[in-house]
């Protein structure tokens, strides 16, 4: 499964150290509690995210930002998708397809796609910001 | 196969090497997880309509089909906030809230003092089996109404997250009653979203 802790909080709880935590992180750990890989996600806020853990990999996607990808292995953030409207994103998963639709029309693209797609994505610095961010 | 809900309730069945050959499906209420091996859709009934909510499915196979509700499903909760269905499972899990009026000793032995401001909300965790049969639990425990979220897993299990909890339930195990198995440490104390593998 996957986790994904969003940046700028602080931890809650009795008895719990007050912890700034500046970027956010996504994490893939097994049903027994054990940590697999951890990759560190900056500091944009994602609103959703789909792990693909067959690929080491895990997409995330956030209104205004754009979509991301995590390599798990490398523990590197590279950005496919960049968007500075406010239009909803969505990350999809089914079949084993991973699709991210954008709200022009009804418009899926598949993620092995975004790199790809010319006009509409454009590849981004390891962890490079969003415009605006 | 991919099944993707949006604005107006309408459903989009794409094939990403058939791009030809995708089919809305127009749903008069906001469904809440799918099944895309079985064409199977899961949503809520109108709550305007009926209180307690009740958990309906609907096929899309065919011209025309229509809502039923689940079997076992039905006033299981006063709200219900989610429901999930993995496609390699055929248990279905629903979560939801239970509202009770606190209830505090009165005056006398006799006498109930009902303070309708003191609502006790309690996480109700269900779920259907793949006989059909419906299992319906009450998490209780301070601070859990918050921050409810259920993912079903493909061995037919589910993750649970109550407040800064995530658990992890398995009908399988059924000591105590309550299938809980596992609490995932480390957890507890920041903010955080869950997703099951895709």
């Amino acid at each position: 499964m996957w986790l994904y802790f969003p940046p700028r909080q602080t931890s809650q709880g009795t008895d719990r150290p007050i912890v700034l935590n500046d970027t956010g992180l996504v994490m893939a750990v097994n049903l027994q509690g054990t940590q697999l890989g951890l990759c560190d996600t900056g500091d944009v806020s994602f609103s959703q995210f789909i792990g693909d853990w067959r690929q080491r990999r895990c997409f995330l996607a956030a209104s205004s930002s754009g979509v991301a990808l995590a390599d798990m292995a490398k523990q590197q953030l590279t950005w496919l998708l960049r968007q500075d409207s406010e239009a909803p994103l969505y990350l999809l998963a089914g079949a084993r397809e991973l699709w991210a639709v954008v709200p022009s029309g009804i418009m899926g693209i598949g993620l092995d796609d975004l790199a790809l797609a010319p006009g509409i994505a454009t590849p981004q610095a390891e962890g490079t910001p969003p415009a605006g961010q | 196969m991919l099944l993707l809900h949006g604005k107006g309730f309408t459903l989009l069945s794409l094939e990403p090497s058939k791009p030809e050959a995708a089919r809305a499906y127009e749903l008069d209420r906001e469904p809440l997880a799918v099944d895309p091996g079985r064409l199977v859709v899961y949503a809520l009934s109108n709550k305007e309509e009926l209180k307690p909510p009740m958990v309906m499915s609907r096929s899309l196979m065919g011209e025309r089909s229509e809502w039923q509700a689940v079997p076992g499903l039905a006033n299981l909760a006063d709200e219900i906030v989610a429901i999930s269905k993995h496609p390699a499972s055929n248990t279905v899990w629903i979560l939801g809230y239970l509202h009770r009026a606190a209830q505090e000793p009165g005056g006398s032995e006799s006498a109930v003092a009902v303070s309708p401001a003191s609502e006790n909300v309690d996480p109700i965790l269900a779920y259907l089996d793949s006989s059909g049969n419906a299992h319906a639990f009450d998490l209780g425990g301070p601070g859990y109404p918050s921050a409810l979220a259920l993912e079903a897993l493909a061995n037919g299990s589910a993750l649970v997250r109550c407040d800064y909890d995530l658990l992890l339930f398995d009908p399988a195990h059924t000591a105590g009653g309550l299938p809980w198995l596992y609490q995932f440490p480390g957890i507890g104390g920041l903010d955080y979203h869950f997703a099951v593998d895709s």
